[in-house]
């Protein structure tokens, strides 16, 4: 049992509307550890982002939100820092990249002069500096680093955008990377050389990576581990392969099936997923998924199922076991067309 | 209900469009600080293929690669360089501006942004209606008001949606909205250009679904504009993949996943994500980026970053040449593994 790097417990995280607080995610607890990359999936409204903004302390300038639980990275507990402590953690111990890589570097400053900005926090003298931004330059593939240095971003790509960011986060040697859709804004070509930039970074650096993305193609090929959210709440966890293999939430196995692959032959019909997320402030009573869930029975319109182990899993979902065991097969029907 | 495998024959059929040898460049301002001329972006640069009726024809590639560009020319959007476009046997671009309007209701388009291709100040119902009085079709507005409602059904969303404005929907409903609003006009075709991009995966699935559907019930006509092979799989008969303006390679969609030619389009298959943890493929990455479109590699456009390259892809352009039936590709070393027979079941 390795310590957590990160461990974030009972993170609630509300919007004030009104005269109500609405939960954008509600009661999450997980942990990242040294050296593994996680990868926080779900659709749009899950609170993915919102999960990631919280742990990166970002949103406590906006008064109408409302962060409650514990936050710890080792033995900081981030919740309870300063705004001028977290402004040291950012950059230092957890470094971020996000979905568009253009629109977060500043356009009328030249690469070079937008990575010594990160270096300048931790190294002195000009010369020092100038050495260690070519070094991270190289570090994240990018070619011909001395020229780089003199572009503006709008003369280079997106995917190369993507390693000057990330060379920037990994400036302060941050012991967690937080990349919040770093792909998604790529063409696929590029997403493939850009993830395996983070995995050689984890590999070298021994860096934990939270990353949080849509795409479950991605995470099966990225991450050790995956936490899968809907509407607010983690409905799933495992080891990566474990969770492919065989998810046992309802909502996880659609997602999987749902996903249209290069790899399996065409069906008339792609499985899909009845209806769409709830939005917070019209989420259903008892578990979220139940509406559109093809397995649920009538306990599930009241109660909410607790996030619970189960193997090496930890699941919300009364009918874990039955899916487990085969008794249900979720979405059986519309499954079976696709197999090739 | 499962309806596996009845992929309309397009071939033999007189194609309902038809496109020979398009070309749109655009010329960019001369940039008289670097000297020379104006540079010019080859966007689509000789494009030839031809859509059967209720054929799906999925055009893949990457940003830049000029899909979109032909999309827009095939809507009549923008004016091609050079090329013709028939459509259902009449020449399509020499239409004058009266019968283009009348034409264009043959010819409708789905995009990305359904937010953004719907008037936020008009009820749905309203942007569904306006499409029909673009056309002049139909008489009385109560007759147009249930037609639209008529419409919302057949696309899945309840009549009562149609009171509702576009910020009130969902990602999905509001796609929905914009597929209902382009089979108001009866189209025969349509061109999709990443309709289902910005959606979740789960909805993702029922609008492919869902434009499945309509195509056999409608006998719709799609030309499929998407950056992700995947989902082209399934909604594909047949399949375009372009790089840098040019199509690279051309086959039936199982021929083509199953037996890809051109070593960019194994590139891309590759690269597909899998949502398979242990087929984490020891994958043949392709290195480097797609260079600009102003200054091509000579020879094949492909060869900077293609795992094959000799010196004859330097100096010769390899035309687009048919290998087995249906089957073409743009390359000197095309991979010619032999068909499978069949298809896979």
């Amino acid at each position: 049992m390795t310590t957590p790097l990160l461990s974030v417990e009972h993170l609630t995280v509300s919007f004030r509307a009104g005269d109500r607080y609405l939960d954008l995610v509600h009661d999450a607890s997980f942990e990242v550890k040294p050296g593994e990359i996680v990868a926080l999936v779900g659709e749009s409204g899950s609170g993915k982002t919102i999960t990631a903004r919280a742990i990166m302390g970002l949103l406590r300038r906006n008064p109408r939100m409302r962060v409650q639980g514990r936050i710890s990275l080792v033995d900081k507990e981030l919740l309870g820092l300063s705004d001028a402590q977290i402004r040291n953690v950012r950059g230092r111990d957890i470094g971020m990249i996000f979905q568009d890589p253009v629109g977060a570097l500043d356009p009328v400053m030249t690469v070079g002069d937008q990575v010594r900005e990160a270096v300048r926090r931790r190294h002195k003298g000009r010369a020092v500096t100038r050495k260690r931004v070519l070094e991270l330059l190289e570090q994240v593939g990018i070619t011909d680093p001395e020229l780089r240095l003199k572009q503006f971003p709008h003369e280079i790509s997106g995917g190369m955008c993507q390693r000057v960011l990330i060379a920037t986060a990994i400036a302060g040697d941050p012991a967690l990377l937080i990349a919040d859709e770093p792909t998604t804004a790529l063409d696929v070509t590029i997403q493939a050389q850009v993830l395996d930039l983070v995995k050689r970074l984890r590999d070298e650096r021994e860096m934990s990576v939270l990353l949080i993305t849509h795409d479950m193609g991605v995470a099966a090929q990225t991450a050790d581990r995956i936490l899968v959210m809907y509407g607010g709440s983690l409905v799933e966890e495992g080891p990566i392969e474990d969770f492919f293999e065989q998810p046992y939430h309802p909502y996880s196995v659609g997602l999987i099936s749902a996903v249209p692959r290069v790899d399996v032959a065409r069906s008339r019909r792609l499985p899909a997923i009845p209806g769409a997320v709830p939005e917070a402030a019209h989420r259903p009573g008892g578990c979220l998924f139940h509406p559109r869930c093809p397995v649920a029975v009538q306990s599930c319109t009241t109660d909410v199922p607790p996030l619970r182990a189960l193997g090496s899993r930890r699941v919300a979902c009364v009918r874990a076991e039955d899916v487990r065991s085969g008794a249900v097969q979720p979405w059986a029907e519309t499954t079976e067309a696709v197999v090739t | 209900m499962t309806q596996l495998e009845t992929v309309p024959a397009a071939t033999g059929a007189e194609p309902l469009l038809e496109i020979r040898d398009l070309v749109k460049h655009y010329r960019l301002r001369r940039q008289w600080w670097k000297g020379g001329v104006a540079p010019v972006v080859k966007a689509v640069d000789g494009v030839s293929l031809s859509i059967g009726r209720r054929e799906t024809l999925a055009l893949v590639g990457e940003s830049g690669c000029g899909k979109t560009t032909l999309g827009r020319l095939v809507l009549r959007l923008e004016r091609p360089t050079s090329g013709e476009i028939d459509f259902d046997g009449a020449s399509w671009l020499d239409l004058d501006r009266r019968s283009l309007r009348d034409g264009r209701k043959h010819i409708q388009a789905i995009f990305q942004d359904p937010l953004g291709a719907l008037d936020p100040r008009r009820t749905v119902r309203q942007s569904i209606v306006e499409a029909m009085d673009a056309h002049g079709l139909l008489g009385s507005r109560s007759a147009r008001s249930a037609r639209a409602g008529e419409l919302l059904e057949s696309v899945g969303l309840r009549a009562d949606v149609g009171k509702r404005y576009p910020h009130e929907l969902s990602g999905g409903q509001r796609q929905r909205v914009t597929i209902a609003r382009a089979i108001a006009v009866n189209p025969k075709f349509v061109v999709a250009d990443e309709a289902v991009s910005a959606l979740d995966v789960s909805v993702q699935a029922q609008i492919i679904n869902l434009l499945a559907e309509l195509q056999e019930s409608l006998d719709i006509s799609y030309l499929f504009i998407s950056h992700g092979l995947a989902t082209v799989r399934h909604v594909a008969d047949r399949v375009g993949v372009m790089y840098l303006g040019k199509l690279v390679e051309l086959a039936p969609a199982e021929e083509l996943f199953s037996h890809p030619a051109h070593p960019y389009t194994s590139a891309l298959l590759a690269a597909a994500p899998a949502p398979e943890p242990k087929k984490v493929k020891k994958r043949r990455m392709l290195s480097g980026e797609i260079p600009s479109a102003t200054n091509l590699p000579s020879g094949c456009r492909f060869r900077t970053r293609c795992p094959k390259a000799q010196a004859l892809c330097a100096e010769v352009e390899p035309p687009l040449v048919r290998l087995r039936d249906g089957h073409e590709a743009a390359c000197h070393f095309p991979d010619l593994t032999p068909a499978a027979e069949g298809s896979p079941s």
